[in-house]
């Protein structure tokens, strides 16, 4: 075996198993054809020195995640793998995109745009304290972008939605970077929270990597439910806008972003786990899995901002601060447990890749 | 139906070619335009497999590793020339109105 050969081979373990039992070695031979040559030196230089080209590679990749993450006629094992990944994908955005509409909203009241409700004057004398950091600003510029790219995958505009989270993550990437370089030359940083920053910024860029899994075979999404969410989080996420306003200015944190995404969480998985025993809903697949993941990265932030607050002087952090952190901690855990366990129960219980029908056909003598 | 699904089947309408045969028709009845990658081609390929619009023909073994020969089937064919009617449908209308059409300042329709 050459090395491209072994190369290539070892770029098609993206792809499942069970397919390529049927179709590596026709894919292997394929591909080995297309790099052929007449010129025995050149050859001879390709099979053991070339490698995939980029593009065959990306042809590869598209291929492992349109059949790893199912659309409507995959096996149900890999499309509610393919749903997981589209409910994770649309409830990162969803969040975006209400977080984003009331920061906004936020920067609007305080720059005096919004007639109702008056400014606390201590509102006010704290956003004139301190200037803006690039990471506030890198926000700012992205925060309608999410809004646009979450409108855009639920009304079915799906390149569009991709290329505007690309969008939207750009900036912001950029903020972290400089943000990491300033503190490694010694300036000032933008942000005490560090550590909370980078996993923000993993979390935001997994969402986008997500959304690859709205590929041509992905069913459309029900636009009305998500549009009633959107609206929900409008009314409701005031309620912790508020709370985090008041701790800003009393000096004491109880609530954090973390722990408001711990909150909703713990109250999503009981609601999924709870919900059946009461004979009130049925569990979709789909869902199971989708909260396990999402469990994940809200006890890795959840986690890493309490390690950022036991390491900086971040403003409001007390002791007590810290017990309920750890509280949320657990309560993830004790939710996103039983997730991960329902969750593969559920896709064992699935049939998995069925063998494409090139193997069962026997061909034409 | 894509494009490349399109250019398949059609580079299968005369006569059953195997995957690297059907990467260098592809290419030639495009005029260069579509160059298939092999993740692009069977990802293609074992959908039009499971459509029943191909189906295997024969497998050959050649300098050691293994042909495996594609034929477009009944259904393939009727499939292909319903979507050559659709566009060639389509290309009529929009014939039709290139030609209708004249510059505003030419008094035409614009």
């Amino acid at each position: 075996m050459s090395v491209l050969e072994d190369r290539y081979r070892s770029v098609l373990r993206l792809l499942p198993p069970s397919y390529r039992a049927v179709w590596e070695d026709e894919m292997v031979a394929t591909f080995l054809d297309s790099t052929r040559t007449d010129d025995v030196e050149e050859a001879e230089h390709r099979a053991y020195c070339g490698r995939p080209s980029r593009a065959e590679v990306a042809s590869v990749a598209g291929l492992a995640v349109r059949l790893r993450l199912g659309g409507v006629d995959a096996p149900p094992r890999s499309f509610a793998w393919g749903e997981a990944v589209r409910l994770v994908a649309l409830v990162g955005l969803l969040v975006h995109a209400v977080t984003a509409t009331m920061g906004v909203s936020q920067e609007l009241w305080i720059a005096g745009w919004l007639a109702w409700p008056p400014v606390p004057g201590e509102v006010l004398a704290l956003a004139e304290s301190g200037p803006s950091g690039l990471w506030d600003i890198g926000w700012s510029l992205t925060a309608p972008v999410w809004v646009a790219a979450f409108l855009a995958l639920v009304l079915g505009h799906r390149r569009a939605a991709k290329m505007l989270a690309g969008l939207a993550l750009a900036p912001v990437a950029i903020a972290a970077m400089v943000s990491t370089a300033n503190l490694a030359l010694g300036r000032p940083p933008m942000t005490s929270l560090m550590l909370t920053m980078w996993v923000d910024l993993l979390i935001s860029a997994l969402v986008v990597l997500a959304l690859a899994a709205f590929h041509g075979d992905a069913p459309a999404v029900r636009p009305r439910p998500w549009l009633v969410a959107y609206a929900v989080g409008l009314v409701l996420a005031p309620v912790p806008g508020l709370v985090f306003l008041m701790q800003v200015i009393r000096d004491l944190m109880l609530l954090d972003r973390p722990g408001v995404w711990s909150v909703a969480l713990v109250a999503a998985g009981l609601v999924h786990l709870g919900g059946p025993a009461v004979g009130r809903v049925g569990r979709a697949p789909g869902w199971s899995l989708a909260l396990a993941l999402l469990a994940a990265p809200v006890l890795a932030l959840r986690i890493v901002s309490l390690l950022d607050y036991a390491l900086s002087d971040a403003v409001g952090v007390y002791p007590v601060t810290m017990a309920i952190g750890v509280v949320e901690t657990v309560a993830v855990i004790a939710v996103g447990v039983p997730l991960a366990v329902l969750a593969a129960q559920t896709v064992r219980g699935l049939p998995s890749a069925a063998p494409s029908p090139a193997a069962s056909q026997t061909p034409a003598p | 139906m894509t494009e490349q699904a399109f250019f398949i089947l059609t580079a299968l309408v005369d006569t059953p070619r195997h995957g690297y045969g059907i990467v260098g028709e592809v290419a030639d009845i495009s005029d260069g335009r579509v160059q298939l990658k092999v993740g692009t081609l069977y990802g293609v390929l074992d959908r039009l497999v499971g459509g029943g619009l191909v189906e295997p023909d024969r497998e050959e073994v050649h300098q050691g590793r293994l042909r495996r020969y594609y034929r477009l089937t009944e259904q393939g064919r009727w499939t292909l020339a319903a979507e050559v009617e659709r566009q060639a449908a389509n290309a009529r209308v929009a014939a039709k109105r290139l030609r209708a059409w004249r510059p505003a300042t030419e008094g035409g329709a614009a």
